[in-house]
């Protein structure tokens, strides 16, 4: 059911190590590293982090380019963070535009929660390239994660490559139909698509849904993973070392 | 707009869990009735999953604020499978956009489940059912659904912006600078996610009626 990709994991069923790296410590891995992001006052801990993700990426041969495109929405972002924070917080005006003042103490925060929002960005895009779904799902069962939830991520994440398929095909006959030559074409087109979309879509799930109950697959995930293994005992003493210099870090309180 | 990861401080992102989680576990317990009792909607809950999962993660630039916009999905899923189910769908959409996408984030993911989940599906649902009720045709009704379950989903989400970073100015101040900066793009968007929304269920209304089986079909 999930040995696809959709493209953007592909690296995790491509069996590089980080992919190997027992999911349930990348969670906690990246729990730890997203609470001690949130939590520290300093610009350094979010520098650090940054640092620390695209240096895994590299040594774990990631694609990365494309994850740092991914990263583009996120940084956009800061552009709105860090103008409502001159505007909005702090009291020493460096500037002002017409009647608002700009303040520095502002402008400083911004950019610290600006930095903030990329590095955690960075720990989850991570976290999502590198894990197969139905790991990831496991160890989310794992962690007690309650068992229809967790099939609900599997069926949706099944049904994306379902829905694309069939979007492209219903799309392309259109075309060649002339569906889209005008936008009052288009939007009947775009009706016509969104509707049999759903159902064709919905019929192909449910003779796929009944012919594995036939076969008598089950709808439970377990979450029965292996014993860590050598690399899975290095990844998560990494991390802890990473933690504890983050820590300290965040104790200086260095901003 | 989700919320991006590292944004909001500590305190709010657990505050927003807390409504989240009640919620979310709330719809499960109602998924898992439906599972029990109906093994086939399977099928339907994935597919629906799928849909607002790529509805909500179609990007438009919003002018002036260095962000985008998107569509919600989750009235859609509110009309066809009730609002409790369409919550744990937009929860799942979420988590994997996070993951998949960098678009929204882990401690965000209360606060954008708040939103867009249980904001969009409940507010989407009601303006259905007091629409069906006034006496407005099912599409019509559909369509307004989709746009106030998109309104108030930004709404939520401004009001969650303001809170984060209200700095020394009050908070409804810069919840309305937010909300009016989204209004340029968030009105169309709006008005486009209703047509989509009305056409889909009239289509489906047409094609596969039995679908709709638990929506007021009459008003």
């Amino acid at each position: 059911m999930t040995g696809a990709s959709h493209g953007r994991d592909d690296y995790a069923w491509s069996g590089g190590w980080l992919s190997r790296v027992d999911p349930r410590v990348k969670i906690a891995s990246v729990a730890g590293l997203l609470a001690v992001n949130l939590l520290a006052a300093t610009f350094l801990v979010p520098l650090v982090i940054s640092f620390a993700m695209l240096l895994l990426m590299v040594a774990g041969r990631v694609p990365y380019r494309r994850q740092l495109i991914m990263i583009a929405f996120p940084a956009t972002f800061a552009i709105f963070i860090i103008a409502s924070q001159t505007v909005f917080e702090g009291r020493a005006v460096f500037a002002s535009l017409w009647f608002i003042d700009l303040h520095l103490d502002g402008l400083l925060h911004g950019i610290y929660l600006s930095l903030r929002v990329v590095s955690g960005a960075l720990v989850v895009v991570v976290l999502g390239v590198t894990t197969p779904i139905n790991r990831l799902c496991m160890a989310l069962r794992w962690f007690r994660v309650p068992a229809t939830f967790v099939e609900v991520v599997l069926l949706t994440y099944r049904y994306l490559f379902d829905i694309y398929a069939e979007y492209a095909r219903m799309r392309e006959a259109q075309r060649s139909r002339l569906g889209w030559t005008s936008a009052a074409a288009g939007l009947s087109s775009s009706r016509m698509l969104g509707g049999s979309l759903f159902l064709r879509v919905y019929e192909r799930g449910l003779r796929s849904a009944e012919a594995m109950s036939c076969r008598g697959a089950g709808s439970l995930v377990s979450g029965n993973l292996p014993r860590p293994s050598r690399l899975d005992v290095g990844a998560g003493l990494a991390t802890a070392l990473l933690l504890v210099l983050l820590v300290v870090l965040a104790l200086e309180g260095w901003r | 707009m989700h919320i991006p990861e590292g944004l909001i401080p500590a305190g709010q992102a657990l505050a927003w869990y807390a409504p989240a989680l009640a919620f979310i576990g709330t719809g499960l317990a109602s998924l898992r009735k439906r599972f029990n009792e109906l093994p086939q909607t399977r099928a339907l809950v994935g597919l629906l999953g799928a849909f607002v999962f790529v509805i909500s993660l179609m990007p438009v630039p919003v002018p002036g604020l260095g962000t985008v916009s998107h569509p919600c999905g989750t009235p859609l899923a509110a009309i066809i499978l009730g609002p409790l189910t369409a919550i744990v769908l937009g929860a799942v959409a979420l988590l994997l956009q996070a993951l998949f996408f960098a678009h929204g984030g882990i401690t965000t993911w209360g606060a954008n489940v708040f939103a867009m989940a249980i904001g969009g599906s409940l507010a989407g649902f009601a303006a259905f059912r007091v629409s069906r009720r006034l006496g407005f045709g099912i599409g019509a009704a559909a369509g307004m659904a989709g746009f106030t379950g998109d309104l108030v989903t930004y709404a939520i989400t401004a009001l969650q912006l303001a809170l984060s970073l209200h700095g020394q100015e009050p908070v409804t101040l810069v919840w309305a600078a937010a909300f009016a900066s989204f209004l340029p793009t968030q009105v169309p968007l709006a008005i486009a996610e209703g047509l989509l929304t009305a056409g889909v269920v009239v289509f489906i209304a047409r094609q596969r009626a039995e679908l709709l089986a638990g929506v007021v079909m009459r008003p």
